[in-house]
C-alpha cells in the first residue's frame, strides 16, 4: 500500500501542474471577477459615506436655521420689553444703542460661525477627495500587477514553457502584488491628524466669535446700566 | 464584619447618589449618538422675556450655548471619512492562491 500512496501524491500535483496552462484563463477570470466584486462594494461603500455626511450636514443646516429662529423671536420679545420699560429718553436711547449694538454683532458672529462650519466641511470634502485618489492608485496599481502577472503566465503557457515553473512564477508574482498593495495601503492613511487639525481649526475660529461676541455683550450690557442707572 | 459591610453599603449609596445627582442636577450634557451623529442635548428654553437687562443677556447667553451644540455635531463627519477601510482592505483578498 505504502509504495502506491507515495507515488498518488507526486501523480496528483503533476496533473495540476501539467493542467495548469488549461485552467489558466478560468482562474484568470474569477480573479477578476473578485476585482469587479470589490469594486462595486468599495463604490457602493462611497456612496453611503457621502449620502451619510450630506445627509446630516442638511439636518444640521435645518436645525440651525430654526434655533436662530427661535431665539431672534425671542430676543425680539425681550427687546420689546425692554423698550416698555424705559421712561426716560436717556432710558430709550440706551435700549436702542444696545439693541442696535448686540444686533450688530449677533450679525458677525454667525457670519463667522458659518464661515467656520464652511471651511471645516470644505477641508472634510479634500481630505475624503486625496484619500479617493490614494486608494484608487493602489487599488489599480494592484489590479495592472495581477493582470501582468496572468499575461505572462498566459505568454509563458503559449510558448509551451514547463507548466510547474509557470505557476511558480506566477505565485511569486501575485505574492509580489499583493505585498505592494499592502504597502501602498499603509500609506493611504487614516487621515487622523488631519482631521484633527481640520477641527482644532474650527473650534479656535468658533471660539473666536463666540469670545468676540461675549465681549461686547458685556460692554453692552455694562453701558446700558451706567446709562440707565444714572436717569432712572 | 457588621463595620465593614456598613462602609461597603456606604461607599455604594455615595456613588449612586453622585450617578444620580450628575444627570438630574448639571446643566445641559452633550451625549453623542455615534450611530445617527447627533447630538442629543436637553432642549434649551427660551428664557421669557422681563425687560430686565440681565435676563437679556442671560437669553442671549442660552442662544450661544444652543448654536454651540451643533458646532459640536459637524465633527462627527470626520469619522465617517474612513469608514471604507474593510472595502479597501478586501482588495487584497481577490488573489486566491490555492486555485493555482
Amino acid at each position: 500500500m505504502t509504495p502506491v500512496l507515495i507515488l498518488a501524491q507526486p501523480k496528483e500535483n503533476s496533473e495540476k501542474e501539467r493542467g495548469f496552462c488549461a485552467r489558466l484563463s478560468s482562474i484568470s477570470s474569477k480573479t477578476g471577477q473578485r476585482l469587479a466584486d470589490r469594486d462595486a462594494k468599495l463604490e457602493e461603500k462611497r456612496n453611503q459615506i457621502e449620502n451619510r455626511i450630506n445627509e446630516h450636514r442638511s439636518g444640521r443646516n435645518t436645525r440651525l436655521e430654526e434655533k436662530r429662529i427661535k431665539w431672534d423671536t425671542n430676543r425680539a420679545e425681550h427687546f420689546s420689553m425692554l423698550e416698555e420699560k424705559a421712561q426716560t429718553d436717556e432710558g430709550k436711547q440706551a435700549v436702542f444703542i444696545f439693541i442696535e449694538t448686540i444686533s450688530a454683532a449677533i450679525a458677525v458672529r454667525r457670519a463667522a460661525v458659518d464661515r467656520a462650519i464652511q471651511n471645516f466641511r470644505e477641508g472634510i470634502e479634500n481630505i475624503k477627495a486625496s484619500r479617493m485618489v490614494s486608494a484608487d492608485t493602489a487599488i489599480s496599481a494592484f489590479r495592472n500587477s495581477i493582470g501582468t502577472a496572468y499575461e505572462s503566465a498566459q505568454s509563458e503557457c503559449d510558448n509551451g514553457e514547463d507548466q510547474s515553473t509557470i505557476r511558480q512564477n506566477l505565485r511569486n508574482q501575485l505574492r509580489t502584488a499583493r505585498q505592494n498593495f499592502v504597502e501602498a495601503k499603509q500609506e493611504i492613511g487614516n487621515q487622523k491628524t488631519q482631521m484633527e487639525t481640520l477641527i482644532t481649526t474650527k473650534r479656535e475660529a468658533t471660539k473666536a466669535a463666540i469670545d468676540e461676541f461675549k465681549a461686547i455683550l458685556e460692554q453692552a450690557r455694562a453701558d446700558f446700566k451706567a446709562a440707565v442707572g444714572t436717569t432712572e | 464584619m457588621a463595620k465593614k459591610n456598613m462602609a461597603i453599603f456606604l461607599v455604594c449609596a455615595a456613588i449612586v447618589f453622585a450617578i444620580l445627582a450628575y444627570y438630574l442636577f448639571l446643566p445641559e450634557r452633550p451625549v453623542i449618538d455615534r450611530r445617527s451623529g447627533k447630538v442629543q442635548m436637553q432642549e434649551i428654553v427660551s428664557p421669557q422675556a422681563t425687560g430686565d437687562i440681565d435676563d437679556v443677556v442671560n437669553a442671549l447667553m442660552k442662544e450661544l450655548l444652543d448654536e454651540e451644540s451643533l458646532l459640536t455635531e459637524e465633527e462627527i463627519d470626520t469619522a465617517f471619512v474612513t469608514t471604507d477601510g474593510q472595502e479597501i482592505d478586501d482588495f487584497g483578498q481577490s488573489i486566491n492562491e490555492d486555485e493555482l
